[in-house]
């Protein structure tokens, strides 16, 4: 299986992120390495754990603005709610959903990172 | 300096990335990953930025402050601004857009919108600047045109008058020292009397028609106008007649709407007019008489005094004003005595040093 039949599978919406990209494939595969790069440099738990939640939205918006133009739905959804419930002076359900998450994170960033 | 260069604006590389492939062709890119970058950047090439992709939500400074700061040295005046954001907030988007923002586009975006957006946004502004230069450039000619035209003008009013000064063997100078005087005593009036809300525009023509106040005394015999000695009661009734003939003159070419031809027919008919009605040709009485004619009258009156004529030689200046505040060449507006007193060291200097008598 290719990565991106591996993407879909984890909930990647890659052809409308390559259709965005005038369905330049291989543009969309260059920019996947970027993805792992941001979401490494952006870590959004250890904001929560120091309880900075400013730097936690700010960087979870970030993340769902970037998750967004590359249509990796699955995760962008998840952090949608997570800037909601931190902007809803919700941080332990946010935590919770971030949790929840990360394992499908690190299935899409692992398949980013082998694949590339 | 050409304006080829694009800021993208997105503390998200990837962002900047996926907008810079769909520019990079056409036009020189560069990136900025905070609102400090951004601004640094517009500092050292605003000149040059065609249109900023600018991010709302940016660590150091954020969007709107970046917004700020070009409105703050109208720069959205030149370069357009999309504002790339996650998400719509009424808030933010009514700020950005009362700060003149040109768009919003949402991400996730797509490309080929991004790019039809940008380029019209491009197009339009560049077409709105090529119209403001050849609005100013317009703007321009018109006025030199203007410039031009008053100078003819001018010109014109300056050798028609002088061919009455020349034949009234007056010596030289007194239609310049008319003009001079008169503007002298219009700023005052400007400065001190409000009422009469004279602009400046007002005091430049009044200045120019004054030169024509004579006008009429080229229908005046050579005989009385350059008679040496004192003037029978029939020849003053006759050389009275240069206000009335003056105006005739000036009516073969009257302008309905033209200012200027108003205040060459006041000055030309009223200027021998007296506050207390004791002139002529119409006795008018105070402020009926215009405001302009009245300047003129004693401006006439002054340079008269201290110049010298066919008919008597010229008066000391000191006596000149005496003869003015006593009403001895007829009286004068309180005001226009005000202004003229507030003037008259100038007019001690043009009457001593600048002008021929």
């Amino acid at each position: 299986m290719g990565m991106l039949e591996e993407l879909q599978e984890l909930g990647v919406d890659t052809q409308t992120g390559i259709g965005r990209l005038q369905g330049n494939q291989s543009l969309y595969e260059m920019l996947l390495p970027d993805v792992v790069e941001e979401l490494e440099q952006r870590n959004v738990m250890v904001h929560f754990e120091a309880q900075d939640l400013e730097k936690a939205l700010s960087d979870a918006h970030a993340i769902k603005g970037l998750l967004g133009n590359m249509a990796i739905t699955s995760l962008f959804e998840a952090y949608t709610e997570i800037v909601r419930l931190i902007r809803a002076n919700e941080p332990e359900a946010a935590k919770n959903l971030l949790e929840e998450t990360l394992p499908l994170q690190d299935q899409i960033l692992d398949c980013i990172r082998n694949n590339t | 300096m050409e304006r080829n260069t694009l800021i993208i604006a997105d503390d998200i590389r990837i962002n900047r990335k996926m907008l810079r492939i769909i520019f990079e062709e056409q036009f020189t890119i560069l990136e900025a990953a905070d609102g400090e970058e951004t601004i640094q950047f517009l500092e050292e090439k605003a000149d040059e930025i065609v249109l900023i992709f600018l991010d709302l939500m940016m660590p150091k400074k954020t969007g709107i402050d970046v917004l700020h700061y070009m409105k703050d040295r109208n720069l959205m005046e030149t370069i357009p601004v999309i504002m790339i954001t996650g998400e719509s907030s009424a808030e933010s988007d009514v700020e950005a857009y009362e700060l003149g923002v040109s768009d919003i586009i949402y991400k996730p975006f797509d490309e080929h919108i991004v790019m039809r957006r940008t380029m019209n946004i491009i197009e339009l502004f560049e077409h709105r600047m090529d119209i403001e230069k050849k609005l100013e450039s317009r703007t321009e000619e018109l006025k030199n045109s203007r410039e031009k035209l008053k100078k003819n003008n001018e010109f014109l009013v300056n050798a028609l008058s002088s061919v009455v000064e020349f034949r009234s063997s007056e010596a030289g100078g007194h239609i310049e020292r008319v003009q001079l005087f008169t503007k002298l005593i219009l700023k005052q009036l400007q400065e001190l009397y409000k009422e009469y809300e004279l602009t400046d525009e007002q005091i430049d023509l009044i200045s120019s028609a004054a030169a024509l106040h004579d006008l009429g005394k080229i229908a005046i015999s050579d005989t009385i106008l350059m008679k040496p000695g004192k003037l029978t009661a029939s020849e003053f009734e006759e050389i009275k007649k240069h206000t009335t003939i003056g105006c005739e003159l000036l009516a073969n070419f009257k302008q309905e709407d033209s200012d200027f031809y108003r205040y060459c027919y006041d000055i030309c008919r009223y200027h021998h007019e007296r506050y207390d009605g004791n002139g002529y040709p119409d006795g008018l009485v105070g402020e009926d008489i215009p405001i302009w004619a009245q300047v003129v009258s004693i401006v006439d009156v002054f340079d008269a005094l201290v110049s010298r004529r066919v008919y008597k030689a010229p008066i000391a200046f000191d006596e000149a004003i005496r003869m003015i505040h006593a009403g001895e060449c007829g009286e004068f507006s309180p005001k226009i005595i005000d202004c003229f007193d507030m003037v008259k060291l100038d007019l001690l200097n043009a009457t001593n040093n600048r002008l021929d008598l």
